[in-house]
């Protein structure tokens, strides 16, 4: 698992109500009940099912989430809408102009490549000549000479591996280009071929047509994109350049108006009728039979090269040319992407959420709404592995058999039929203090269908607002509520270690009974409730039926509980979020213009994987 | 423009069969020039250098969305900026970093119960019944973003999509796209180019039999300047390649691990399985897969000698050692079947019309089209898909092809007749024996034979009535034959569907289906003018999206009516 267990994902409500087709006017879709979507419609009454295809496309960690102030909403990438700022270079940190951007597809032009085969950046290395090359750049022989080539610090590829060496350590990317850029014919206008003739005397397929033997065998890519466009360009051309809109080119009788337009004299007349193209008929023209030979080549060079001399599909995929590749060889290093600097803003009301500051090498922030400053962050610990504030613990007999009994906590391995107590915490950013309910569908399962058990002992609380600690400290009212809370916490907590201090399956009954609806404790601005979980290896039946019952998938094992949290607070009336920052918002605030707001959405606790069925 | 094409009009049933070539009136179009498909819109700035041709104020984007891959780039690019893919590591959670972390391709992740070999890599199935289309939506999404913010880098200047689009995609899968290549880059008009005709474009033809080896389906398309008349598909493409991949490599694997039997350990992932095939599939020359076993290994030249070839899968315990003759099995057997024969067991299986091998499928097209469309055709043959990399496959292809002309002539009449539809049925029980029938041939070979003679068992060295002869069998006795013309082929290449929209779009080529944002969102594919349907219903009225820059500005969308061209149903 890439999160490590407990983890918590929130959900971002846009699915339901944004998507691309449900902007689309309804009558779009033939109204076929078998094709509907699975999840009708999730409001707040349904149950969120984490383990549907779906969730992953919605369920975000708390950090890459944004909030808008405006709409008072949870705004994921996908309700936002980025526009980008700046442009550069990951490896040299070089800021591209934008036409620079668009000309070189969108890579460093300056000295950054990655290494074709395990994607680190390349560097540039000299290599001292052994012979002199006076001769060849006119220049004297005691001018240190040398060749410079691409290598990979990583894996030791390089570039002379494939033959290619550079000049100069400057402008590696200039070169670069240069290097493939070879279209001798490109230049001269296609030849004006006569359809008649063009058209070559195809042999049997057992002895399949080979084109006549050119300079260059077999037109690389780039070539052959060139050398087609370039001769559809003349087609279009050479054809009428006015009467665009009646022009069709398409016609089978194309032959004899081409013929009309070779001939100087109807070029005229060529002009005033829809003109024609012809197809391409000659390898300079962008046509390439196909080389059967050049395939039989291909099947003996795989033989003989086995496994190794062939090349990965994740290397493929990164070559900027990948069509006609297969072997090592035809690896080329790949120039640096350029990445860029974004803003993002709202879909919804448009304003702007997120706008960092555009130099690459800054890292601070014009404008940043995250969520973490306006969502609750909820938490799941196991009872004896959590955090447990330190005043805790001392509060609590070492001997009690719920913190001995579970030290170093495997959320890997929940044991069936046992009861794990764990402590959610909910922490609260806002500088109000906010009323929480909680609720569970009290059963999740796993992918494999194992059912789990799920009770929240205390749903609904409240937690404090995100004071000043300093002032917490001075304000007396809020000093006596924390004394209160914290006598509230002892209690609790020696009704829960006398209930366990008996014998274990008392324990728990004691614990339930003593702890429902109660916070098991609470701090400035966090409470923490406690959530019984028992794995139960009952399989559920329809888990089959819906074909999610895998054999030993890597998280068919893992057990995640959807809870959806619905929180109120009053905040003041003007409660923007930029009038928050103002010093005067706590001013506002004791005047006491109060605004009741309500916040809702649904998150998930992966708690870990349950084993030992 | 006299007059509408039948390209508008044509109508295109669920079933997927193709009107017979008469409704066409292939004839009848090829003596007029009515194809307004390719017209050239009106910008003034058409002939400038190749990066010049744009207005500076439109940025031009082109988007290749098929089953397992969505290429992106822009325009007059001669590759795509992107090819992403609808993989389980697309699928995953954001902040789900795990297909990063070391030893994650080593993890072989297992096929959930019900779903078919594959399915997890696929954005969507022709078949959209049981198919959750927001699910569909959610993957295209993800993926058009990451290929916007990580590869085309967009800015706010405006936007036209050429899109590339299989012509039978289903009308709901085909609003999804649309709606959702509006949303990701807030184009303007999107046009629509079909597949076929945009790997035409990019191997310079105009008029192709264009076979694509997909991934679930095969299809070949009988293309005729720049119009799509005819088209047959096949359920052998990819997938199924790379399910007989699979099973070559399970079993490998447990002969090598010294097991009897292949069990779920030794099976390959996806992603293993498409690695290998990638590297390492060939595919056979007709006279090795057409000579009897025995002959085969006298003239087998010191070249062939078979030899072993480690394959280091990565989620495999051990590198396999795998005869590289065996490595062709798999496309033999998807492509070029040929009906096992054993004693114990059924009459050879035989394609039903879903499954119809290459050689045939191409064939059956061939033959449906008039005489000089298929002259034409013959000489233009190109091969694009995903499929069509293995080397040696088209030549084998087009020798296959050329057996099968020589063999059977064009004869319209010859049918499958009414045991077409006992095979049919059969042919589903079949396949499955077929398979266990290979494991257990691979099986006996493993037992003690060298790689040879497993490829002589399995590989159809032997001469079973094949299917041309059992064809031949069904022949109608009364059936006309026609004076045999010599086939001719010639395969071109094609540098496929992505670059054929990239010059499209580069050349200001105005497509037929034109859709513009604003009726789009407001009314979805219902704004798309009813199709006709039947020829001649479409008048001149129709027409001026082709041809004028109207349905461009946004201002005439009163006027201007679209129609979904092939599309519509
Ligand atoms: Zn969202
Ligand atoms: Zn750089
Ligand atoms: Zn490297
Ligand atoms: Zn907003």
């Amino acid at each position: 698992m890439a999160q490590s267990f407990p983890y918590t994902y929130y959900r971002c409500p846009c699915v339901d109500t944004s998507t691309p087709t449900s902007a689309v006017a309804p009558p779009n879709l033939p109204s076929d009940p078998s094709s509907a979507p699975v999840e009708q419609d999730e409001e707040e009454g349904h149950t969120f099912d984490p383990l549907s295809p779906r969730a992953n496309f919605s369920l975000f960690p708390l950090e890459h989430l944004l909030y808008c102030t405006e709409c008072h909403e949870i705004r994921c990438p996908r309700c936002t809408m980025e526009e980008i700022i700046s442009y550069y270079c990951p490896n040299c940190l070089f800021e591209a102009g934008s036409s620079s951007v668009k000309e070189h597809g969108n890579r460093c032009i300056r000295n950054c490549f990655n290494c074709p085969t395990c994607t680190a950046p390349l560097s540039v290395n000299a290599m001292e000549m052994e012979r002199s090359n006076g001769s060849d750049t006119g220049s004297s022989a005691s001018e240190q000479s040398h060749q410079y080539f691409l290598s990979c610090p990583y894996c030791n590829w390089s570039s002379l591996e494939i033959d290619m060496d550079f000049k100069s350590p400057q402008n590696i990317y200039h070169q670069f280009t240069k290097f493939y850029r070879s279209q001798p014919d490109l230049e001269s206008k296609p030849s004006q071929v006569s359809p008649t003739e063009a058209m070559e005397t195809p042999t049997q397929a057992t002895t399949p047509v080979q084109q006549p033997p050119t300079p260059t065998a077999h037109p690389t890519d780039q070539e052959h994109y060139a050398r087609l466009t370039a001769f559809l360009r003349t087609q279009i051309s050479d054809t009428d350049t006015n009467s665009y809109n009646d022009i069709n080119f398409s016609s089978p009788s194309s032959i004899t108006r081409l013929m009309h337009l070779y001939n100087p004299s109807s070029k005229k007349a060529a002009l005033q009728k829809p003109a024609l193209m012809r197809e391409a008929q000659k390898q300079n023209e962008g046509l390439v039979v196909q080389d059967l030979e050049r395939d039989q080549k291909r099947i003996q060079e795989i033989r003989f090269r086995g496994w190794d001399g062939t090349i990965s599909l994740s290397q493929r995929s990164q070559q900027q040319h990948p069509r006609n590749i297969h072997f090592d060889t035809d690896l080329r290093p790949v120039p640096t992407l350029l990445i860029c600097k974004r803003s993002k803003r709202c879909r919804t009301c448009r304003s702007v959420l997120f706008r960092p500051e555009s130099k690459p090498t800054s890292t601070r922030f014009k404008i940043k709404l995250l969520a973490l400053e306006k969502i609750p962050r909820l938490s799941l610990r196991a009872l004896n592995a959590a955090t447990v504030p330190a005043a805790l613990i001392t509060s609590v007999p070492s001997s009690s058999p719920l913190i001995t009994a579970a030290q170093g906590f495997d959320y890997n391995a929940l044991k069936p039929l046992k009861p794990t107590l764990f402590l959610l915490t909910l922490s609260n950013p806002l500088e109000d203090p906010v009323k929480v309910t909680l609720a569970t569908p009290g059963v999740s399962k796993t992918a494999a269908g194992v059912e789990s058990k799920v009770t929240i002992l205390c749903p609904q609380f409240e937690v404090g607002a995100n004071t000043d600690v300093w002032d917490e400290a001075l304000n007396p009212s809020t000093r006596d509520k924390e004394r209160e809370r914290e006598a509230k916490r002892r209690s609790a907590l020696l009704t829960l270690s006398s209930g366990s201090a008996e014998s274990m399956a008392e324990a728990q009954a004691g614990v339930r009974q003593a702890e429902a609806g109660k916070i098991w404790s609470s701090g400035r601005n966090w409470t923490s409730v406690i959530v019984e979980v028992v794995p139960n290896p009952t399989i559920d039946p329809s888990a089959k039926s819906r074909s999610s019952k895998g054999r030993g998938n890597e998280d068919d094992d893992v057990l995640e509980i959807p809870v959806f949290v619905r929180m109120e607070y009053e905040a003041d009336a003007h409660g923007d979020g930029d009038a928050r920052l103002d010093d005067s918002t706590s001013s506002a605030r004791r005047r006491g213009e109060k605004e009741k707001l309500e916040e809702a959405f649904w998150c998930v606790f992966g708690v870990g994987r349950v084993v030992g069925l | 423009m006299a007059s509408t094409p039948d390209y508008f009009n044509r109508k295109i049933s669920v079933g997927r069969t193709r009107p017979p070539p008469s409704q066409l009136q292939i004839s009848g179009a090829a003596a007029s020039p009515r194809t307004p498909l390719f017209t050239r819109s009106t910008s003034s700035q058409l002939y400038n250098s190749p990066s010049a041709t744009y207005r500076t104020d439109e940025e031009f984007i082109v988007l290749e969305v098929g089953t397992r891959f969505l290429r992106a780039g822009l325009a007059a690019e001669s590759s795509p900026r992107c090819v992403l893919n609808f993989g389980p590591d697309q699928q995953r959670r954001v902040g789900d970093y795990r297909q990063w972390m070391p030893g994650h391709e080593n993890k072989r992740r297992k096929r959930k119960r019900g779903e078919s070999w594959g399915q997890n890599h696929e954005l969507w199935r022709m078949d959209i019944r049981d198919q959750d289309t927001a699910l569909v939506e959610d993957k295209l999404d993800r993926a058009l973003r990451e290929a916007d913010q990580k590869y085309l880098l967009t800015d706010n200047r405006p936007k036209r999509i050429t899109l590339v689009v299989d012509s039978l995609l289903p009308r709901p899968l085909l609003s999804i796209l649309l709606s959702n290549c509006f949303h990701a880059f807030a184009a303007h008009t999107i046009t629509l180019l079909p597949t076929s005709i945009a790997s035409t474009v990019s191997s310079g033809l105009r008029s192709a039999l264009v076979v694509d080896i997909g991934w679930a389906e095969t299809s070949v398309t009988a293309v005729y300047e720049y119009k799509e008349i005819a088209q047959k598909r096949s359920t052998r493409a990819a997938k199924w390649l790379g399910e007989e991949t699979a099973t070559l490599l399970a079993v490998e694997s447990a002969k090598a691990s010294g097991k009897e039997k292949a069990d779920s350990t030794d099976e390959p992932s996806v992603e293993e399985t498409e690695e290998f095939v990638t590297r390492l599939c060939w595919c056979q020359d007709y006279a090795t897969a057409h000579t009897a076993p025995d002959e085969s290994k006298e003239i087998a030249e010191e070249d062939f000698e078979d030899i072993s070839v480690s394959v280091p899968l990565p989620g495999a315990s051990q590198t396999l050692s795998i005869p590289f003759s065996s490595l062709s099995k798999p496309v033999e057997s998807t492509f070029f079947p040929q009906p096992l024969i054993t004693p114990s067991r059924d009459p050879p299986a035989s394609a039903d019309d879903d499954e119809l091998p290459l050689p045939l499928l191409l064939y059956k097209t061939l033959l449906s089209l008039p005489v000089e469309v298929r002259s034409t055709l013959l000489l233009r043959i190109i091969l694009t898909g995903g499929g069509s990399h293995v080397p040696g496959l088209s030549s084998r292809l087009l020798s296959e092809l050329h057996a099968l002309i020589q063999n059977r002539e064009w004869d319209i009449v010859r049918n499958w007749g009414s045991a077409a539809e006992v095979m049919a049925q059969k042919a589903a029980q079949a396949r499955e024996r077929k398979a266990a029938a290979e494991k257990n041939a691979e099986r006996d070979a493993a037992a003690g034979s060298t790689g040879r003679s497993a490829e002589a068992e399995s590989g159809g060295m032997t001469m079973p009535p094949t299917i041309v002869e059992l064809e031949r069998q069904l022949e109608r006795p009364g059936s006309k034959s026609r004076p045999v013309t010599p086939g001719t082929l010639r395969a071109v290449e094609s540098m496929g569907p992505w670059v054929g929209g990239s010059i499209f779009a580069n050349l200001k080529i105005k497509g037929v289906v034109e859709v513009d944002r604003e009726r789009f969102l407001s009314q979805g594919l219902a704004s798309a003018g009813k199709e006709a349907g039947f020829a001649g219903h479409a008048g001149a009225e129709k027409v001026p999206l082709a041809g004028t820059r109207a349905s461009l500005g946004g201002k005439m969308e009163g006027k201007t009516v679209w129609t979904l061209g092939i599309w519509g149903e």
